[in-house]
């Protein structure tokens, strides 16, 4: 650093006195020899001197009165949030923070990811499901009896969400029958009546179930597309063995034409579910289209689709071995 | 800067506000608003402004007054609330917005050092009242061009006359950080400035 550049940083500090003695001593020096080290100082001090000549501009007349009104407003909301959180020993930033975590908590408690309305138990739900049980316990009984297999259960959890945010659940239980003319894997199952499907091979069928849970209405389409190829095959005269899997394809079909489409499914020991989401009002179409599958099935109430532009949907493939 | 002897009446007064004496503040309050009121109009170049944070700047000292341990004197701790509140409003978004336009109107306005050039009665100033105005409008506007911790030292020492420890003080920074920032600022002025002081 030449001497002219070290002595002008110091400049500032040397005008106010902030130097030691031998700085101050060393400065002072050099500027009796620098011309514009000199001006430099001068132009500091001209600044400085500027802004000290600032007349000081007033506050309001009224400042102590607006300041006191300002206080006694600040004041309220100061003692409203205290009563809040002191007792806590809560300082203010997490004042803050707990009162937005408390609104984010309560906001998904009570406004769910799809709004549904309040369910109430249906009363006539209950009573048909317990019915259905009832006889299906023994119904299943006496087969299970003679078959050595167990009946499947439905209660009222099963067929009602327990929570608005759960999905409606669709029962379908399947009921058990010995093979006719099938081997292995195969089985008499379940029975379109107004579009009967065909025995598929082995091989296709293998291939179609690698495809299980399609992930939208295509996905849907290519089951019908499936089991129109398998139609193809198969030939017209065959008898109605589908498949214990092909099931799944024939609910997601129907879910497809009734203008739904499957967001997921998969498997559980004994039963199978695919999550449905279908038009509200294409419930009742679903149920006559199920009925139609030789299948018991069991709905929710109606009444849980008003108010709502769509469902969604838990249908549920139980089946007793 | 206060003195002794008003660094003591401050201390006096303060005691009493923690005894429960509510009317010592009210005191407190008449002894500075005019030096917050007037640091906060350079730093915001605003009088609404100013006046909003001045008021800001005795409620956080009301609030945090019982627990004023007599550290540093309360003039400097004053003026560490008020350059804080200036430099929280300065890095508003809307107000950075509205930085390069001068309040022209509101009670306090520029007073003697504003843009204001007319009389009361309407008639234009003298040639000299205009000129100072004018000079006094430049100054503001050299200020303004500073960041704020530039701003607030320079003004701290150049118009409040604070010592360099009590600027470190008010700031929360060493000596050297001080002394730079001045030397910084001083410069940067002295170019804004140059055509009017020689």
């Amino acid at each position: 650093m030449t001497p002219c550049r070290e002595i002008r940083a110091r400049l500032s500090e040397f005008m106010d006195g902030a130097v030691d003695a031998k700085a101050a001593s060393r400065i002072k020096k050099h500027l009796e020899a620098c011309p514009l080290c000199r001006e430099e100082l001068a132009s500091l001090q001209a600044v400085s001197k500027a802004l000290g000549t600032l007349k000081a501009v007033k506050p309001p007349d009224d400042f102590l009165e607006q300041l006191h009104g300002r206080m006694a407003s600040e004041g309220l909301l100061r003692r409203l949030f205290q009563r809040r959180f002191i007792p806590f020993g809560i300082k203010v930033p997490l004042k803050l923070a707990s009162a937005v975590a408390a609104g984010v908590l309560i906001f998904f408690v009570f406004y769910p990811k799809q709004t549904q309305p309040p369910v109430m138990a249906p009363t006539g739900v209950v009573r048909e499901v317990r019915e259905r049980t009832l006889a299906s316990k023994s119904t299943k009984g006496r087969e299970g009896a003679r078959t050595g297999g167990s009946a499947p259960e439905s209660t009222w959890s099963e067929v009602v969400p327990k929570r608005m945010s759960e999905p409606l659940e669709i029962v379908l239980y399947v009921k058990k029958s010995a093979p006719t003319g099938g081997k292995g894997p195969y089985r008499r199952v379940l029975e379109d009546k107004t579009k009967p499907l065909k025995a598929v091979s082995p091989a296709a069928d293998q291939r179609a179930l690698k495809r299980k849970g399609p992930p939208d209405g295509a996905a849907g389409a290519r089951f019908t597309d499936r089991r129109t190829d398998e139609k193809k095959k198969a030939g017209a005269g065959s008898a109605p063995l589908v498949k214990k899997e092909g099931l799944e394809a024939r609910v997601a079909a129907h879910v497809v034409r009734v203008g739904g489409r499957v967001i997921d499914s998969f498997e559980k020991t004994k039963e199978k579910i695919l999550i449905c989401r279908i038009p509200s009002e294409a419930l009742e179409a679903l149920e006559k289209r199920f009925k139609a599958l030789d299948a018991e099935s069991v709905f929710p109430d109606k009444a849980l689709a008003k108010g709502r532009d769509f469902l969604r949907v838990r249908v549920r493939i139980v089946t007793a071995d | 800067m206060a003195g002794d002897g008003d660094s003591r009446r401050d201390e006096a007064l303060v005691r009493a506000f923690q005894e429960g004496n509510r009317g010592a503040f009210d005191a407190l309050v008449k002894r500075h608003h005019g030096r917050i009121f007037n640091l906060c109009f350079r730093m915001l170049g605003d009088s609404d402004e100013a006046n909003d944070l001045a008021q800001e700047t005795f409620i956080k000292a009301f609030n945090g007054l019982k627990r004023f341990r007599f550290e540093a004197s309360f003039s400097t701790w004053l003026y560490r609330i008020a350059v804080n509140a200036c430099k929280n409003r300065m890095r508003l978004v809307a107000y950075r917005l509205r930085r390069n336009t001068l309040s022209t109107n509101g009670k306090a306005s520029l007073g003697e050092g504003g843009a204001s050039l007319q009389l009361k009665d309407g008639n234009p100033l003298p040639l000299e009242a205009v000129e100072a105005k004018e000079r006094a409008l430049q100054i503001q506007e050299a200020i303004l061009s500073l960041s704020p911790e530039h701003r607030a030292v320079v003004l701290l020492r150049d118009m409040e006359g604070l010592s360099y420890e009590a600027i470190a003080d008010v700031i929360g920074k060493n000596l050297g950080t001080v002394k730079s920032r001045l030397s910084r600022a001083r410069q940067i002025l002295k170019e804004k400035l140059r055509g009017m002081l020689l």
